[in-house]
């Protein structure tokens, strides 16, 4: 294979982040700038570097890595994206057959995957990081022989940041044995509690242990068919049964999903994603099932579908309901299946439910929120204040005909309306703590109207736009 | 063998919207005869309302307002970028039919193919769908067809008082009524009733509203209504 690398942009500029053993003999390291390796090597293949699928990699590895230890834990330079693992194999190795053996299984393991990788044991999380990033191999450091296995590595793998480290180097000390030999307070004195702190740590002064994450459990169920399929019939069938599998995982972990994602992959290679969003975190087969029944309708089966994958997304904690003979239960468990309807087709966050808020200003009085943000508890509408009208609209101003306090005929959307009878004013002041558009932070007087014919309106006095002779405005209109 | 026809959902005496059926209404009122509907909805025991509208209607709904009516707890609200889809949502809201009501507010009246699709999901899922058109109503497959246009207000600028005309009807009578909205017993009040009810009488009570002779399936209703 020819020298490869992968290029993420750093400073302004498209940098190796990447390379492949080639790429290092031609002489190229990280950090160089694609237009110089280019120069040095025109033959240079590059790819562009992609952070979430690198995280995604490292989240499976992760979940792979359990099968050595229970404990672990990713690891990175601190400020930089993630890139190794670190497991507590305290009490683990002998299963193994030591620590040498449980080192090269792990090493030629992940080799055997396509993985090139470092691999350290030592003491302490600090001496195998440094050891693990600098010793490209697998290598175990004795135990009680740390301070001996780190004395030749450069400064770096302490995890501590560039300019400490250019700082050092400057005053010639250029590996961790060089630390030894200063005097602490001297080196804290200078460069900060941290680089005493991970040096200590590094030789085990100070513990630090592995703080380890349980790895993210994915639930997907696949079915490979040993004949491609291309009837609806059949496809729902594969799904239904993919569904029952997936729902048992989720009720056993109690847990349930957001979204859920078909994959099918037809003969010819090809992919295609059915992607289906619910109301409430779920694990109800035969409800997904019918959500699904749109998609599969519009789903083209080429050739034939010959795999199927089905993995649950946004999984969420969902403990297991009572039954309950009230009808207003049942009918919230309908309700959701029509968000879920819906909001497949228009989004989400268009089907929504009114939300009211602490405001006196009309049009700021209530928000329309997002019906699947929404919690179920029920939310309480003051019926007090001030009647309100049914429809509101941006203010629209009108023509006085025969001008008054309200005015006594207006011409409103091309017509002339006799006002028969007005209460008011009600005073509304915009709020002061923040910026009302249409206010100019003076406050309005709000009239109730009604025309001869029978039109309820409300009319704004904005005591503002006098001058212009715009001072009336329709808000809305009276049921 | 006759089909035995669906129950009604009462909204006042001599008049109730036929379930399982879609229902039209137009005029100034349409959007306050949609929140009595809602609010006399109350009584189904699938209570949910959903209310369809066009996303970028400047005519905003007030739940404020809509507080008087029904409780706006139980309006989902679905708004819709294209018309289209104002269908295609309230057409799979009733086939669903979690939903009791389902109130869609359309620019344009349905026509005879896209109503006879919205009758077939109601039926499917037993829910009552109403549409609010702005425009004159066509000939379609809705099963009555209301007109509310204001009335003034008696002594009392609170009053919710519109005069209220069925002038479609394909299983019963039409008529007109005045009505006011009951906030306390949560029910509409009839003020008058001003012609029609289960004598079929009806009078001419639309002379001062151009709109429903201008209808093309309208037209010979509308000329019934005329006695000349």
């Amino acid at each position: 294979m020819g020298p490869f690398a992968v290029v993420a942009e750093e400073k302004n500029a498209l940098r190796l982040f990447s390379l492949n053993e080639a790429a290092i003999k031609a002489g190229l390291t990280e950090g160089v700038a694609l237009t110089d390796a280019r120069a040095v090597l025109p033959i240079l293949k590059t790819k562009v570097a992609e952070p979430e699928r690198d995280a995604a990699f490292l989240a499976a590895l992760h979940r792979w890595a359990g099968r050595f230890s229970p404990f672990v834990a990713k690891d990175g330079f601190p400020g930089a994206p993630q890139d190794g693992l670190c497991l507590d194999i305290t009490g683990c190795a002998h299963l193994f057959g030591g620590e040498q053996a449980m080192l090269e299984e792990m090493s030629s393991e992940l080799a055997r995957l396509g993985v090139r990788n470092a691999c350290a044991v030592a003491d302490t999380k600090g001496a195998a990081f440094a050891l693990a990033r600098q010793v490209k191999s697998a290598v175990v450091a004795p135990s009680g022989k740390t301070r001996e296995a780190l004395a030749d590595l450069p400064l770096f793998g302490l995890r501590i940041d560039r300019e400490t480290v250019a700082g050092l180097n400057r005053l010639g000390l250029a590996t961790i044995g060089a630390l030894y030999d200063v005097p602490r307070a001297s080196l804290a004195r200078r460069f900060g509690l941290t680089l005493v702190t991970r040096l200590d740590q590094a030789l085990g002064f100070v513990s630090e242990p592995v703080a380890p994450a349980a790895p993210v459990k994915i639930f997907a169920a696949r079915m490979t068919l040993p004949e491609p399929i291309g009837l609806v019939d059949d496809v729902k069938e594969a799904l239904r049964r993919l569904l029952a599998q997936l729902c048992m995982g989720l009720e056993e972990a109690g847990a349930g999903m957001r979204a859920v994602r078909l994959t099918v992959r037809r003969t010819d290679n090809s992919e295609e994603p059915v992607d289906i969003g619910l109301a409430k975190p779920s694990r109800d087969g035969t409800m997904i099932l019918r959500l699904f029944e749109r998609e599969l309708d519009a789903l083209d089966a080429g050739f034939g579908i010959e795999f199927l994958r089905l993995q649950a997304r946004g999984v969420e904690p969902l403990s297991p309901r009572q039954l309950s003979g009230d009808p207003s239960k049942q009918n919230e468990g309908a309700l959701d299946e029509l968000i879920a309807r819906l909001g497949n087709r228009i989004g989400f966050d268009q089907v929504k439910r009114f939300i009211p808020q602490e405001s006196h200003i009309p049009e700021r009085a209530f928000l329309r929120g997002a019906a699947i943000r929404m919690r179920t508890e029920k939310v309480e509408w003051a019926r007090a204040g001030p009647r309100r009208p049914l429809t509101l609209f941006p203010p629209e101003p009108v023509q006085q005909i025969l001008p008054g306090r309200p005015p006594k005929a207006i011409s409103w959307r091309g017509r002339k309306i006799d006002i028969a009878k007005a209460a008011g004013p009600e005073r509304i002041a915009p709020e002061w703590w923040r910026k009302n558009p249409g206010w100019a932070g003076k406050p309005k007087d709000y009239w109730r109207v009604e025309g001869t014919g029978g039109e309820r309106l409300w009319l704004a006095e904005d005591h503002e736009a006098r001058k212009e002779g715009a001072d009336w405005k329709v808000c809305g209109e009276f049921p | 063998m006759g089909v035995k026809a669906p129950p009604n959902l009462p909204l006042f005496k001599g008049a109730g919207l036929a379930r399982s059926r879609t229902h039209e209404a137009f005029g100034a009122g349409a959007r306050t005869f949609a929140a009595m509907v809602a609010g006399c909805a109350g009584a189904l025991e699938r209570d949910a309302v959903v209310w369809v509208r066009r996303v970028h209607d400047r005519r905003q709904l007030n739940p404020l307002g809509l507080a008087e009516f029904v409780d706006p707890a139980r309006i989902l609200l679905a708004e819709c970028e294209r018309p289209v889809d104002i269908l295609w949502t309230m057409e799979e809201a009733m086939r669903l039919g979690s939903a009791g009501v389902v109130i869609a507010e359309l620019s344009k009246p349905p026509d005879l193919k896209v109503s006879r699709r919205l009758q077939l999901a109601a039926e499917a899922g037993d829910a009552i769908g109403l549409c609010l058109v702005d425009d004159t109503p066509v000939g379609n497959a809705a099963e009555t067809r209301w007109f509310c246009a204001p009335s003034p207000s008696v002594d009392d600028l609170d009053s919710t008082r519109w005069r209220l005309s069925r002038i479609k009807n394909k299983k019963g009578t039409l008529g007109a009524w005045e009505i006011e909205w009951d906030a306390e017993a949560g029910s509409i009040a009839v003020v008058s009733r001003i012609a029609g009810g289960p004598d079929g009488a009806v009078g001419g009570v639309f002379g001062s509203h151009g709109a429903v002779r201008r209808g093309r399936g309208g037209e010979k209703r509308a000329s019934a209504l005329f006695p000349e």
